[in-house]
């Protein structure tokens, strides 16, 4: 019963800690594998089989849906890792016709599969030096936010879900752009110029607070030192 | 969410890892065993809690919108029936006689004069959109404006339409309001209402049988042959029954074929055919 008690607080504290989340996670791997081993009926393969990782993120969701009215977690849990793994094994069966790269070859006596065969047009060295170089972009920039007191995670549940709210977000930095001052402002303070963005970009003060985190990760990304970073948000506007 | 979206690896967890769009969306999604700086393309997003009420919120919402568009349509229809279709109509009966069209809700949808002084009595009034018991009324002051209502003068109310209750319940209504209304004036006018009589009306409705006695056929006179023809009378003219067994009576065939009807008071009454078939009247 302790346990019980245990596992819902431990629950209860990891829908807001991401690395209480991760422990949790890590914990109930054994959970995690035998439910994934209850659908495709033989042992999953870290990085390789998709419903693994279907099944861990769906584990995470039952955390951050979790209740205490709900019953026992790992009843709950399993539930929504079932509902999930039903959902992308409809959406599977759209592009059932789809060759796997993962399949092993056909009269090969060898152990080697498909993917291992095809000519990969990208220059992998080149790949290698790209990713380093953009992951070191991205830490400078995690560091960098970390200064305002927020993290990648707290960005991505801050972040807009509606198109509208996406595109005032996307006025308040074109308005930052405008104005660099307003982006040097906010380097120098550690905080959102609300006011001067809200007289800027005509945006709603509200819709600003709201999603302040996200504004501080967008405009701080606009800022020097992240080619890599505003060269892959091509879509926004310049 | 596009298909051609691209996604940069910013952050990688063991259940999920944090991409960033190229449209400037931060997104968890299912970690594929991502590293940071990383670029993929299709990802399971995460769902979150609030997404799953929204989507509820969403469901409810549009069940009760379309329970709300289909009660206001059959109450519209209802109410549409109930203030703007003919119902039934009052026959107000001064001695201009002038006949209310109205809805079930009572309102007045059209005004007839049945008689001259009627169409007089509404020449240029405005009914629509008043009740019936503000064009009785005002009708009954125009009357007595008009010297078509004294002091003394009876007003006739009479209701119809294929609900009983409806022309009893409008006839009450119409009695007290004009009443008081007139009572208010200090005017003496007595208002009847004149129900329709429901014995008469049900005898009518019954089926109606008339016996008709059949005329006394005469007995066919003993030595008349059975092979002649019967002569025809014609209906208009008095048939005159043959006193005896055929001395009187005078038929004659001629080789024309004509036939020759006659009696020995064939020249009193003066018809008389001749052998070219045709007939005349003789003084």
């Amino acid at each position: 019963m302790n346990e019980l008690h245990d596992l819902a607080d431990q629950v209860y504290t990891a829908k807001t800690d991401p690395e209480v989340a991760d422990a949790l996670i890590r914990q109930y791997m054994g959970f995690i594998r035998a439910e994934t081993i209850k659908f495709i009926k033989r042992t999953p393969i870290e990085g390789q089989d998709e419903e693994l990782s279907i099944v861990m993120l769906a584990f995470y969701e039952a955390i951050l849906n979790y209740e205490r009215k709900r019953g026992a977690f790992l009843a709950f849990a399993s539930r929504g890792i079932r509902n999930r793994l039903i959902d992308y094994y409809r959406k599977e069966k759209r592009h059932a016709k789809v060759v796997s790269l993962h399949e092993p070859l056909q009269d090969d006596e060898e152990d080697t599969l498909k993917i291992d065969h095809l000519e990969d047009p990208k220059n992998e060295i080149e790949m290698t030096h790209q990713r380093a170089a953009a992951k070191e972009e991205i830490e400078e920039f995690e560091r960098q936010l970390l200064t305002f007191g927020i993290s990648f995670s707290e960005v991505a549940d801050n972040c807009p879900r509606q198109k509208r709210t996406l595109q005032a977000c996307e006025k308040v930095l074109s308005a930052a752009k405008q104005n660099p001052d307003l982006l040097n402002e906010m380097l120098h303070t550690k905080k959102l110029p609300i006011t001067a963005l809200v007289q800027h970009s005509g945006v709603d003060k509200k819709t600003i607070e709201r999603h302040r985190k996200y504004l501080i990760a967008i405009l701080l990304a606009f800022t020097n030192g992240y080619e890599i970073i505003r060269g892959h948000l091509y879509h926004l506007s310049p | 969410m596009k298909k051609d979206t691209s996604y940069l690896v910013m952050e990688v967890h063991s259940a999920y890892a944090v991409l960033l769009s190229d449209d400037g969306r931060f997104i968890k999604a299912a970690n594929h065993g991502y590293q940071t700086g990383d670029v993929v393309t299709n990802i399971i997003p995460l769902k979150y809690p609030d997404e799953k009420k929204r989507q509820h919120r969403h469901i409810i919402t549009f069940a009760a919108s379309m329970a709300a568009c289909i009660s206001l349509l059959v109450f519209g229809v209802y109410e549409y029936q109930y203030i703007f279709r003919p119902y039934g109509t009052v026959q107000m009966q001064i001695n201009p006689e002038i006949e209310l069209t109205l809805s079930r809700s009572g309102r007045v949808l059209d005004l007839s004069g049945r008689n001259s002084d009627g169409k007089t009595l509404i020449d240029g009034y405005e009914y629509k959109g008043k009740d019936k018991e503000t064009v009785t009324s005002e009708l009954t002051a125009l009357a007595i404006q008009k010297d078509f209502l004294s002091e003394g003068g009876q007003i006739l109310l009479l209701a119809d339409s294929e609900n009983k209750d409806w022309n009893s319940q409008t006839e009450e209504e119409l009695q007290t309001y004009l009443n008081n209304y007139l009572k208010d004036k200090s005017i003496t006018i007595e208002i009847v209402a004149e129900l329709p009589d429901d014995d008469a009306e049900q005898t009518l409705t019954e089926p109606q049988t008339i016996t008709i006695p059949a005329p006394d056929t005469p007995e066919p006179a003993e030595d008349t042959p059975s092979d002649k023809p019967q002569p025809e009378t014609p209906s208009s003219q008095p048939v005159q029954q043959p006193s005896s067994s055929n001395n009187d009576s005078n038929y004659q065939n001629d080789n024309s074929g004509n036939s020759n009807y006659g009696n020995d008071n064939s020249n009193d009454s003066g018809y008389e055919a001749d052998t070219d078939g045709n007939s005349s009247y003789e003084d």
